[in-house]
């Protein structure tokens, strides 16, 4: 216990902790009493203690990162509260998928923890994974010029949400055992999936990580360079090819020339940032609704409206915070397949949140994908956690191996004495 | 495994680079892009706004009223009609008929957008009705008015064309006419064809000979290595042809000089200020304004100060330094050569007794040019007039008329 309160780290997240949640019951108050509305009074009072609850709790089971268990607090209530302002409704649907996401994280941890992801689970799990990626292909609906939803007795997921998981503890474990040709063209097989769904955005993630996984793996940079002209080659011939990429570049490229077509979720999205200035208009205040998706793929620039560009790199910073415990992790795992997992998590938050904010603030095309941890969606925030999850997992093991290296560095001094 | 972790940390600050950008992009964009996307007419927030703010005022720059809101809510101009007609292309309308005019583009003072955190809650606080900031321009309405009377008497009837008078040394932008005009106040019925065309800022024309001094300081540059040609498409874009400006205050429709390699033939017409060459007639008031300045081209600007609803200072001229456009010995030379010219235009006689002018008049494809500047450090006046349907001494009648009135009515600096 002695040294639990010595770690740095530990108290950190603990006092963001107390912070976050008090931040949170002021801010679902302020919503409640201006729209004198009893859900907000729920959450004002639910969320922080879902928040007290998880940081309290968790690690009273595992051991685990609190200050990174406090940031993924911070994401996740602040993804509910700007949906409260903006959908009571899409906001009761949140919290009680934020509820889930804790308890996934827990999963998450145990499995890492319990499961020695051997080969054959390895092929086990590429092969649940192929068979989730064909569901859409077969029996998807399109939404927004993408395949890549699955509606099933009236429950509907994004399978590959979930795929994202195995993906990682796939490629971690070929990846640790040196076995290029299964990784790769198990990468390769999805990334067609996701192609033939459509689903640019994923595509990009998967391709992304993949590249840079497997670069940490091998420490070839001969597969990296080919990695990205492979890529600089394929956004060619697609641009060449399809006259939908062709048309997303045209769109990203000058958004005001199809405002009342394809460029307005854009420039409404840009509207918002600049309306929401420095300083932002306030919560509660501002016309984020305008924007269509708002919840989901334009979360981002709601943010941006209400709390302003200040905040909204406060936000960025808390990302980086979240890839430096997360890369932190990584290489303090004792194993090559753990290491493997833990960055591979925290590569996909990183990417995944570049790509989104890129697309909102224009730096790159828009792809369709959600903001870790604050779109609204139950898949997309299960996944965000359950990655959380992992890396929580292989941390946990970490505080184990390094207990244990402990206690045998005591019984080596006292048979010495 | 060591060296695994030592790739760990090479792609966490790989990440780290890649969020830095999105940082730094996004800040950059939003404070340099901000105001025009806010200003955009796609804008709904501002339409939402209108329904609950109360517009702040649009003041010149000795204090009178161009624009303010009456106890009703109705928007009223300038009382005085030539005024407002005068005034109208700065100013604007609430219906946003004249694109990136003050009420549009401004419009995040005029309705309390710029407000602090602590403003809103003692608004909500004090239950108060919010009311915007009062703008004060740089721009003065009667320059402005007797820029235009001047059109007017020089034109007739229908005085097609534009003119901008800046302070070379600040980059304040003193009057900005446009021609012809409509008032505010009324229905788009009786507005004559292409009144809301801003002339001086998002009109472009071939400059013709007007475009004689960036000629001239193409052949004074020291890059010998460099062709005729590339000297004149690097001296042309050194004066911000080509070039995206984003001013802080006015959106200037970009100026163009033709990429690519000119034959002899094409490069005898780029000398001639023709051949795919045009600019606004603010771009030329602004290139006027860089040969007054020593080859220094100064951030034309037209906020004069923002305060607020309880009369505290939110924003103050400021003045700054948007490129040095030639060295200040090409300048002197243009300064001199254009001294010259200005000495042999009738017109200017009259100034000419009382300070040194600088000159050139010329003409373009359907228009006619006059480009001046006062060589005076207490009356330093850039000033740019074009007429569509005028000859050059028209033209430089009105240029002259204007030196008249500004050293009779000698304006404040700030």
């Amino acid at each position: 216990m002695g040294l639990r309160h010595k770690d740095p780290v530990r108290k950190a997240g603990r006092r963001l902790t107390d912070v976050v949640m008090l931040f949170f019951l002021s801010g679902f108050l302020l919503l409640a009493i201006r729209r004198n509305d009893v859900t907000g009074y729920v959450l004002a009072a639910g969320v922080p203690l879902i928040i007290w609850l998880g940081s309290t709790l968790l690690p009273m089971i595992f051991h685990v990162d609190s200050l990174m268990l406090a940031l993924t607090n911070f994401l996740c209530a602040l993804g509910v509260l700007l949906l409260y302002d903006t959908n009571p409704e899409y906001a009761r649907q949140q919290v009680v998928w934020y509820g889930f996401g804790m308890f996934a994280m827990l999963v998450c941890i145990w499995g890492v923890r319990t499961f020695h992801f051997t080969r054959r689970s390895a092929w086990i799990l590429a092969a649940v994974s192929l068979v989730l990626l064909v569901l859409p292909v077969l029996f998807g609906r399109e939404t927004y010029g993408a395949k890549n939803w699955v509606y099933i007795a009236g429950i509907s997921f994004q399978p590959s949400e979930a795929v994202k998981l195995c993906l990682l503890i796939v490629l971690a474990r070929w990846m640790a055992d040196r076995h290029f040709w299964p990784w790769f063209l198990f990468a390769m097989a999805c990334l067609a999936l996701l192609m033939l769904q459509m689903d640019l955005g994923t595509a990009l993630l998967y391709y992304g990580v993949t590249l840079m996984l497997g670069f940490a793996s091998t420490g070839s940079f001969f597969l990296l360079l080919a990695g990205i002209v492979g890529a600089g080659g394929a956004a060619w011939i697609g641009y060449h090819l399809f006259a939908h990429v062709k048309k997303r570049l045209a769109i990203w490229l000058n958004p005001w020339a199809v405002y009342d077509t394809f460029g307005y979720q854009i420039v409404q999205g840009l509207i918002a940032l600049a309306s929401g200035g420095l300083m932002g208009v306030g919560l509660g205040l501002g016309s984020p609704t305008t924007i269509p998706v708002y919840e989901s793929d334009f979360i981002f620039a709601v943010l941006c409206e209400q709390f302003g560009l200040v905040f909204a790199l406060c936000v960025l910073a808390i990302v980086v915070a979240l890839i430096w415990r997360g890369a932190t992790i990584a290489m303090a795992a004792r194993t090559s397949f753990h290491g493997l997992l833990a960055m591979g998590a925290t590569l996909m938050i990183g990417l995944q949140t570049f790509v989104i904010i890129g697309g909102v603030i224009k730096l790159i095309p828009l792809t369709g994908v959600t903001m870790p941890f604050v779109s609204y969606g139950g898949t997309s925030l299960l996944s965000s956690m359950c990655l959380v999850g992992l890396i929580q997992g292989v941390e946990s093991l970490n505080r184990d191996d390094l207990a244990e290296d402990t206690r045998l560095a005591l019984q080596a001094e006292e048979a010495d004495v | 495994m060591k060296r695994q972790r030592l790739r760990f940390k090479l792609l966490a600050l790989f990440l780290f680079g890649l969020i830095a950008l999105l940082a730094v992009y996004g800040g950059y964009s939003v404070l340099t892009n901000g105001s025009r996307w806010f200003a955009s007419t796609h804008n709904t927030r501002l339409r939402d706004e209108k329904q609950r703010v109360t517009a702040g005022d649009i003041l010149d720059r000795d204090g009178a009223v161009l624009a303010m809101t009456s106890g009703d809510g109705t928007r009223l101009y300038a009382e005085d009609l030539f005024t407002r007609k005068a005034m109208v292309h700065v100013v604007g309308d609430t219906s946003g008929r004249v694109r990136n005019a003050v009420e549009t583009f401004q419009s995040a003072y005029l309705y309390g957008f710029q407000a602090s955190i602590w403003e809103r809650i003692g608004d909500l606080l004090h239950n108060t009705d919010r009311k915007g900031d009062t703008v004060q321009l740089t721009v003065s309405a009667s320059l402005s008015k007797a820029l235009a009377d001047s059109f007017s008497q020089k034109l007739g009837e229908d005085p097609r064309g534009a003119a901008v008078v800046m302070n070379w040394k600040t980059g304040e932008v003193l009057a900005l006419v446009s021609l012809p005009a409509f008032d505010p106040t009324v229905d788009n019925g009786t507005v004559p064809d292409g009144a809301y065309l801003n002339r001086a800022t998002e009109a472009l024309y071939a400059p013709g000979t007007a475009f004689s001094p960036v000629t001239w300081a193409a052949s004074l540059s020291q890059d010998h290595s460099a062709s005729p040609a590339a000297r004149l498409r690097n001296t042309s874009e050194a004066f911000g042809l080509n070039e995206n400006f984003l001013f802080r205050d006015l959106v200037v429709a970009n100026a163009v000089y033709p990429t690519g390699n000119p034959s002899d033939s094409q490069l005898a017409l780029l000398q001639q200020g023709s051949g795919g060459i045009l600019v606004t007639p603010m771009h030329m008031c602004i290139i006027t304004a860089s040969i007054a300045n020593d080859g220094v081209m100064m951030e034309p600007r037209m906020l004069l100060k923002v305060t607020t609803s309880t009369g505290k200072t939110r924003l103050d001229f400021s003045s700054r330094i948007e490129k040095i456009c030639v060295d200040p010995s090409v300048s002197l030379s243009l300064q001199s050569r254009m001294r010259e010219a200005a000495a042999s235009l009738p017109a200017l006689q009259n100034a000419l007794y009382q300070t040194p002018v600088g000159a050139w008049t010329g003409a373009g494809e359907n228009c006619a040019w006059f480009i001046g500047f006062l060589q005076n450090t207490n009356s330093p006046y850039a000033i740019c007039v074009m007429t569509e349907n005028g000859d050059e001494n028209a033209a430089a009648s009105i240029g002259a008329n204007s030196i008249a009135w500004l050293l009779e009515h000698p304006i404040s600096l700030p």
